[in-house]
């Protein structure tokens, strides 16, 4: 991989504005995607923001209109595993 | 037009550079601690040690643990995520450290192959992969044995996969199936294809556990 610059967030209006700012700035949280890409020499962000720290946004909940909310850094794994993703949907499970 | 972005980010209080000793993260005060290339201290336990690197921040966990730790256990295969080599756990879960940024994994509870065993006798996983041959070249057997322990305790936690019937019941290691344990092992490619023994190895782990 070409070299980059880590960083990390602990909060998401920060992210959104250092990403807003910074058009050499990407994401990463699995990096399951961003990392094979980097790797191909795809995507060659300058800097890397972590975003794991940021707090709720892992959360899978079921709401009280019928639906569901899957955090985006909710892993594919957790979801799958979700006691109510298994009951009322459990074609995602 | 970089500079700018870049110093906007370094003097962002909250934005703050991966890994130190205490495995929490140091505020970004000065713009050195954020250069391109530059290397960043990281601690995490590893096998039940801490330990603290200075990595690149394109260090992957993998190279970390090869590379800086001399924990060659953990495999290279592919390099890029399809192999299923270098899996190691992260707090327990399976991950594959070649797609793993090390300098995130700060604080992080790491176990390789060289961690399983305990007080000198095998892991219960390690010893069925012996008994029932579940390896020829052996390339990839501490990919799968990490693979293998880490899926069994999914099983007892109750996790669903590809492979269930009926993902509404809570799923328990009695239902893990040839089918279920080929789905769940789907990540770790056997290029000896030595499959059917490794099926066996996992589900009689798996009955024991």
């Amino acid at each position: 991989m070409d070299p980059f610059a880590l960083a990390s967030a602990d909060d998401a209006a920060t992210a959104i504005v250092a990403h807003a700012r910074d058009p050499q700035l990407a994401f990463i949280a699995g990096g399951t995607d961003l990392i094979g890409l980097m790797k191909d020499r795809v995507e060659l962000p300058e800097r890397l923001l972590d975003i794991n720290g940021l707090p709720d946004i892992a959360r899978v909940e079921a709401l009280p209109d019928g639906g569901l909310r899957i955090g985006a850094l909710a892993r594919m794994s957790d979801v799958a595993a979700h006691p109510d993703v298994r009951r009322r949907f459990p074609v995602m499970a | 037009m970089s500079n700018t972005t870049k110093r906007d980010l370094d003097n962002t209080a909250t934005v703050r550079v991966a890994g130190d000793a205490a495995g929490e993260i140091l505020d970004v005060h000065a713009e050195h601690a954020v250069t391109q290339g530059g290397r960043v201290r990281v601690s995490m336990t590893v096998n039940g040690r801490v330990r603290v690197m200075t990595v690149e921040p394109r260090t992957t966990l993998l190279d970390a643990l090869r590379e800086e730790l001399g924990l060659t256990g953990t495999k290279k295969g592919c390099d890029r995520g399809e192999c299923g080599a270098c899996t190691v756990h992260v707090e327990g879960r399976r991950v594959l450290s070649c797609m793993t940024v090390a300098a995130m994994q700060g604080g992080k509870r790491i176990t390789t192959i060289e961690g399983l065993e305990w007080d000198g006798n095998l892991h219960p996983v390690q010893a069925a992969f012996i008994e029932h041959d579940g390896f020829q070249c052996g390339f990839c057997t501490s990919g799968q044995i990490m693979s293998g322990v880490a899926m069994i305790e999914e099983a007892k936690a109750g996790w669903p996969s590809a492979a269930t019937a009926d993902v509404r019941s809570l799923f328990t290691v009695a239902d893990l199936s040839d089918a279920e344990i080929r789905e769940r092992m789907s990540g770790n490619l056997c290029r000896c294809a030595c499959y059917p023994n490794i099926v066996d190895a996992v589900a009689e782990a798996a009955a024991r556990s």
